[in-house]
């Protein structure tokens, strides 16, 4: 019973650490202006996220030590800081974002302008970070995370035509109108929300502090295979609800609020109030991992004390950093900054530095000096290694993409 | 938790040097970001007209959402504050695109002027029908919400029309 609470919990936070802003807004997005042709990208992102995130799990695992910390030591403090210094900064981006994506939610149930629930939601974060113990902050965001199913219901509610989405799915092409560059500008953004680094440090380290051995690997890869595909499957429904309701009237997503009219189109009020809830617990609990990985980072590579089941006094460099990453994010998004732009180009840019996330990962996760038999078996190193030319290609293509199409103009 | 005993204290000068070439890496992307934001220069009428299409298709969009956020607020399926607050985005994404296709200098030719009056005219009537409709659903009248609706239509029509110049 305990184990099936365990797994459960996971598969509950594994879902509340996909879906954040990045994947609210892109789904939405792209959803409205390419239907499900970008579907597979979803797929590909989940496959590759499960992967690492496995992976990540094992080492933490088995050496009872977190991904980062085992990093520096493996590849050198070099390696190990050209990591850090790249996860660090798109930690801090991203983090701005999912504090503009809470207040964004709090501004569509309260109608008071985001820019002045900002303050709030930062005091929240931090105040839940210093005083909720870890497996209450799982679980309350984790349950109330699921409230997105709320994307799953409206789109049965909205009686599509599930051939005719079926057929953009799995036969992907440039719609009319579009360009390729674009098309791909935008697959590189779904990629990018989908496998942002903080999950896997989040993940590994979470892992540590909550005491994984070898015995709780059945655990891990159960949260794993079920959590991430689930996450995976709710994006593509956001993405189906924009296909059939904003997509025919040509409707640009720009704002969460378009987002969720598809909801209220299906589902009503009702719909729209669970949604909300879900947008919240979605993008508070991403805000939460989000901080939390910038101290893990920061601390593991220096070898501070760290973890949110210490107490302050015992991890005061880990807190300290935790506390600096909200101050400057909630600075940045404080700039007036458009939180949902500020998302589109976080996970363009968080695509820039995945090779420097998810290689080491990759060469820690072979090495038997740490893992012993537990060392990646050869199908996965094959479908890994496939998943890091994926993520290579993305990396190089990012910024190119994004001069060539002004951003996705 | 403690991490592994390594000191960072004798890292040397080239390990900042990796980090600065990252900070370097970080900044050529955000520089690129704050150029995609800028309207482009106009080279000239087929470029003009491509823009003027692409600017009527996102204030289309716009009125198309106006339309549905009072269609759901008639329908009483969607909370009056976030139909509020949509109508405020958009009411404010309008006036930004309208701003926009009229910052950009039209070339030197009668039909990029004409071309220019044409969504110009179709661009104003369509945010005044947006703000129309924030007003009306900020009120909570359904009888402005439908005149409203009215006047977004025939807007519609108009951008509609002249999405297809380019």
């Amino acid at each position: 019973m305990s184990r099936l609470l365990s797994i459960t919990l996971g598969v509950l936070t594994a879902i509340g650490g996909f879906l954040d802003i990045g994947e609210l807004v892109t789904g939405s997005l792209t959803g409205a202006r390419f239907g499900l042709s970008l579907a597979w990208v979803v797929v590909l992102g989940v496959v590759a996220i499960m992967l690492y995130a496995e992976m990540s799990a094992r080492i933490a695992a088995v050496t009872g030590r977190a991904v980062f910390d085992v990093v520096r030591e493996r590849l050198g403090p070099r390696a190990g800081l050209a990591n850090l210094t790249a996860s660090f900064l798109v930690n801090v981006i991203t983090l701005a974002a999912e504090i503009g994506g809470v207040a964004l939610a709090l501004q569509l149930a309260s109608d008071v302008s985001y820019l002045l629930w900002v303050p709030l939601v930062a005091v929240l974060v931090w105040v839940v970070l210093w005083r909720l113990p870890y497996g209450a902050m799982e679980k309350v965001y984790g349950l109330l995370g699921l409230a997105l199913l709320v994307f799953v219901v409206a789109l049965v509610k909205l009686h599509p035509d599930w051939g005719g989405l079926w057929h953009q799915a799995s036969h992907p092409r440039v719609p009319t109108g579009e360009g390729h560059p674009t098309w791909w500008y935008y697959a590189i953004a779904l990629f990018g929300a989908a496998i942002t680094p903080y999950e896997v440090f989040f993940f590994s380290s979470g892992a540590v502090e909550e005491g994984w051995s070898r015995k709780e690997l059945i655990d891990a890869r159960a949260n794993v295979v079920v959590g991430f595909p689930l996450g995976g499957a709710l994006t593509i429904a956001l993405m189906a609800i924009a296909a059939v309701v904003l997509q025919p009237r040509g409707i640009q997503v720009d704002h969460l609020s378009q987002a969720g009219l598809p909801v209220a189109v299906a589902v009503g009020k009702v719909g729209v109030a669970v949604m909300l809830v879900g947008f919240f617990a979605a993008t508070f609990g991403a805000a939460m991992e989000v901080a939390l990985s910038s101290g893990y980072t920061i601390a593991q590579y220096f070898g501070w004390s760290w973890g949110k089941l210490m107490r302050p006094v015992q991890a005061p460099r880990f807190y300290t950093v935790c506390l600096l990453s909200l101050v400057v994010a909630t600075g940045l998004i404080l700039t007036t900054i458009d939180p949902v732009k500020l998302t589109e180009y976080v996970v363009v840019l968080s695509a820039v530095a995945f090779p420097l996330t998810y290689f080491p990962i990759l060469i820690v996760a072979n090495d038997r000096a740490y893992l012993g038999d537990a060392a990646n078996p050869r199908w996965m190193n094959a479908l890994a290694t496939v998943m890091l030319v994926v993520i290579l290609a993305a990396s190089l293509a990012a910024i190119p993409l994004m001069i060539a199409t002004k951003a996705g103009l | 938790m403690t991490g592994s005993s390594c000191c960072p204290a004798d890292r040397s000068a080239g390990t900042i040097a990796v980090a600065a070439r990252l900070l370097v890496a970080a900044a050529v992307p955000m520089a690129t970001m704050s150029a995609a934001a800028c309207a482009g220069p106009t080279s000239g009428l087929t470029d003009y007209q491509h823009k003027a299409a692409n600017s009527a298709e996102a204030m289309a969009s716009e009125v198309q959402t106006a339309l549905l956020t009072g269609q759901l607020v008639l329908d009483r399926r969607v909370q009056q504050d976030y139909a509020a607050t949509t109508a405020s985005n958009i009411d404010d994404d309008a006036s930004s695109v309208q701003q926009t296709f009229d910052s950009r200098q039209p070339p030197d030719s009668a039909a990029a002027d004409a071309l220019r009056d044409r969504l110009d005219t179709a661009m104003t009537d369509a945010t005044s029908a947006i703000s129309d409709m924030r007003i009306a659903i900020r009120r909570g009248s359904d009888s402005d919400i439908r005149a409203a609706v009215r006047s977004l239509m025939k807007a519609l029509k108009l951008l509609q029309r002249l999405q297809s110049v380019a």
